[in-house]
């Protein structure tokens, strides 16, 4: 039996054995390392120590060797077995890091708190093939501790089922890992008959329910469901959706501190809208008001003999700086309206002769001023003029402010030049000045709110004309555009065109 | 009489960026016998000050440019001409402002003419050099070398530091002084913590000349700004 027994050698059977050990302390672990080495050490002792074929041992050299092998053996397949356990350790950790290293890449990206939110549960679909996943936090509107979906992937469903509420209010409640089997026991409530929810108990669950929170705040839960093929959920994974939560966490607050930062700065902003509308406003409100105090005041001064001319003047500026407030006042009106969204064009067909007739009598002591020559010439392509549906009061308005803003922006005596024309079909209106026009620079933003291109010119205004002249020209369908020859040293000016669709349509409010 | 027949009322400048009201000032104060250059900004402002010198200046304190608290600061280098600003309600630390730079007296928009009238005669007044020593306002009336003050001919005993307060207001009759002003001239120098001492003694004032101290009609205050001895 055994022939090449002899030919082998008790020395390089024993080397044969330690290597065994070896192997299967890299590939199996401690446990069956150190059986394997007990294992071998009693079939050496049978095959290989004489007498053969039995436990005894003859020589009493050979029983110190043993004893040394069986020590040798079980000390390598603890070190070898170490040294696996580490490994394996090692890779998971290094697989840990790069996931959550890949999370926190697309924690930072994500912007708001709901991107966020998507962003991990996604990831934790992905990586763990779970059936599903869901962040659940309490609903700020529901006395009643209920619980919202604020993310979710996989198959999930929007219903939240009353065991998933009980164990995420435990989780929340007691800032631990919760898991529950599908098997077996249905939690109905955490004081009522049944089972009482548990933390992750076991090690191996079907459901886990993770806390997302800093140290402050419990933001939600992470509900992890069902892992097909995938086996159930460990202690491990456990361990590691806890630091896919902890990342959650801190983007959470991180994305609630800059969504709230985003907020305090849109407001204010508004608010500097707002005083710099109310400065501007108070402005434009007092000058016509303090021209109106000091005509009427003068003249109601009994000890002044005033004759005719002087007179007049006061009564002019009266009446004039009265068209200027009231003018102020419909462009405040439309201001509001425009940006409440609420402004509706009453269109109707208008005879376009007799309405530039009338704009004509409207800006006469807005021209009066700086002695003005206004032309109006219409250009009907063939025929007559056609009627054109559109709101008169609010055109008119457009009119004023645009002539208005033609006066003011030319040297005084300036011609000031209106042009209606139906161009295909439509209505275009040309205002144009020979003022000192506006750099290239500035001509984009001259239709924003507030914008004013020659801020420190010699011109006071509160930048609301052309705002509104736009929303009113848009409001009807139509577009409104300027153009400006400025340092050409030809005098050209500034010529606002703006078109309406001649039939009419109401375009989106602005 | 006509209303632009003489300008015995003196050379007035007024300076706003709004046409309209530089137009309706002109005429009224054209009006009221006085002559009236207007200038549009600051530098233009400053430019007819040089060389038209007028007796006082009407000046909007919020202008495109060069605004008027420069003008005023500037044209204090070397003029005492009689400034009054014109400026909004709500801005009264605008007002302390040019007060305090040198401008005379202040007027909010909107104003009616009387009003401004009488800020012209009462700054152009004082501007005009006086060697008076006895002044009087209302039924007050003091006598500065004498150190006496009477109320209706009865004379009124004033502490040192009353009468240095009450002298300080009556040079300066008909026109707002400001905390700052007062504090200087009476406790000299100016520091914010005297200001409460300020009131208390505007109020042994009032005691002592007022008719009805809670409703003072002689010596005023400007919220916000200072006090004013009724001419």
């Amino acid at each position: 039996m055994l022939p090449w027994r002899e030919s082998l050698g008790v020395l390089n059977c024993m080397l044969g054995f330690v290597g065994l050990s070896l192997v299967l302390g890299l590939t199996l672990g401690i446990g069956p390392s150190a059986l394997g080495a007990v294992l071998s050490f009693f079939t050496f002792d049978y095959f290989f120590i004489a007498p053969y074929n039995t436990l005894d041992v003859a020589n009493r050299n050979h029983v110190l060797a043993l004893v040394i092998y069986l020590a040798i053996a079980l000390v390598t397949s603890l070190l070898v077995g170490r040294l696996r356990a580490r490994t394996l350790l090692a890779e998971r950790e290094q697989r840990r890091t790069a996931l959550l290293y890949d999370l926190n890449r697309d924690l930072v990206r994500g912007e708001t708190v709901g991107q966020i939110l998507q962003a991990i549960v996604s990831s934790v679909v992905t990586i763990y093939g779970a059936s599903a996943t869901r962040v659940l936090a309490p609903d700020p509107d529901d006395a009643s501790r209920g619980l919202r979906v604020l993310a979710h992937a996989g198959s999930t469903k929007e219903r939240i089922d009353q065991d998933t509420r009980t164990m995420a209010q435990w989780t929340i409640d007691h800032r631990q890992v919760a898991g529950i089997g599908n098997e077996g026991r249905r939690i109905r409530s955490p004081h009522g008959v049944g089972q009482p929810p548990r933390p992750f108990h076991r090690s191996q669950s079907d459901v886990l329910f993770v806390p997302i929170m800093t140290p402050d705040h419990v933001y939600g839960v992470l509900e992890v469901r069902d892992r097909p093929g995938g086996g159930r959920f460990s202690r491990d994974d456990a361990r590691l959706l806890g630091s896919f939560a902890d990342q959650a966490a801190l983007a959470i607050e991180r994305g609630e501190l800059s969504e709230r930062a985003a907020q305090a700065s849109a407001l204010a902003q508004a608010n500097e809208l707002k005083s710099s509308l109310l400065a501007a406003v108070s402005h434009d409100l007092r000058t016509p008001l303090t021209t109106i105090k000091a005509s009427a005041s003068a003249l109601l001064d009994d000890s002044v003999e005033w004759d005719p001319a002087a007179r007049n003047d006061l009564l002019s500026a009266i009446d004039e700086d009265a068209d200027r407030l009231t003018l102020m006042v419909s462009n405040l009106l439309d201001l509001s309206r425009i940006e409440g969204g609420v402004l509706r064009p009453d269109l109707d067909w208008q005879d376009v002769p007799a309405f530039m007739a009338d704009v004509q009598d409207r800006v006469r002591s807005v021209l009066a001023m700086g002695h003005h020559e206004l032309t109006v010439t219409l250009d009907p392509g063939e025929g007559a003029f056609p009627p054109v549906r559109f709101d008169y009061v609010e055109i008119m308005q457009v009119m004023i402010n645009l002539v208005g803003n033609a006066a003011k922006y030319s040297p005084d005596g300036a011609p000031i030049a209106v042009h209606a024309a139906i161009v295909g079909e439509g209505l275009q209106v040309s205002v144009s000045d020979s003022g000192m026009g506006i750099p290239p620079d500035r001509l984009p933003h001259i239709f924003e709110t507030f914008y004013r291109a020659h801020d420190h010119g010699p011109v006071s205004g509160s930048g609301i004309g052309l705002a509104i002249c736009k929303g009113i020209v848009e409001a009807h369908g139509g577009h409104i555009a300027a153009r400006s020859d400025v340092g050409s040293g030809t005098g050209h000016g500034t010529t606002v065109t703006f078109t309406l669709p001649r039939t009419g349509s109401i375009g989106e409010p602005a | 009489m006509s209303a632009s027949s003489s300008h015995a009322g003196g050379r007035i400048l007024v300076v706003d960026d709004e046409p309209q009201i530089r137009r309706a000032l002109r005429t009224a104060l054209t009006a009221h016998g006085f002559e009236v250059e207007t200038a549009e900004d600051g530098d233009d402002a400053l430019v007819r000050i040089a060389t038209w010198t007028p007796d006082a200046i009407v000046l909007d304190l919020v202008m495109p440019g060069k605004d008027g608290f420069e003008v005023v600061r500037d044209t204090r280098t070397w003029s005492q001409v009689p400034i009054i600003v014109l400026s909004a309600r709500g801005q009264e630390s605008d007002k302390v402002q040019a007060l305090d730079l040198g401008a005379d007296d202040y007027l909010t928009k909107p104003f009616g003419i009387p009003e401004l009238l009488a800020r012209l005669r009462a700054v152009m007044r004082r501007a005009a050099p006086t060697a008076e020593t006895v002044l009087t306002a209302g039924p007050v009336t003091i006598d500065i070398a004498k150190h006496e003050v009477r109320r209706n001919g009865q004379v009124v005993h004033l502490t040192p530091t009353e009468f240095d307060l009450l002298r300080v207001l009556a040079v300066n009759a008909g026109r707002v002084l400001t905390h700052r002003q007062v504090l200087e001239q009476v406790w000299g120098g100016y520091a914010a913590e005297n200001a409460p001492q300020l009131r208390v003694y505007i109020n042994y004032l009032r005691r002592k000349l007022e008719d009805d101290p809670a409703h003072p009609r002689l010596i005023l205050t400007e919220p916000g700004i200072g006090y004013r001895l009724q001419a």
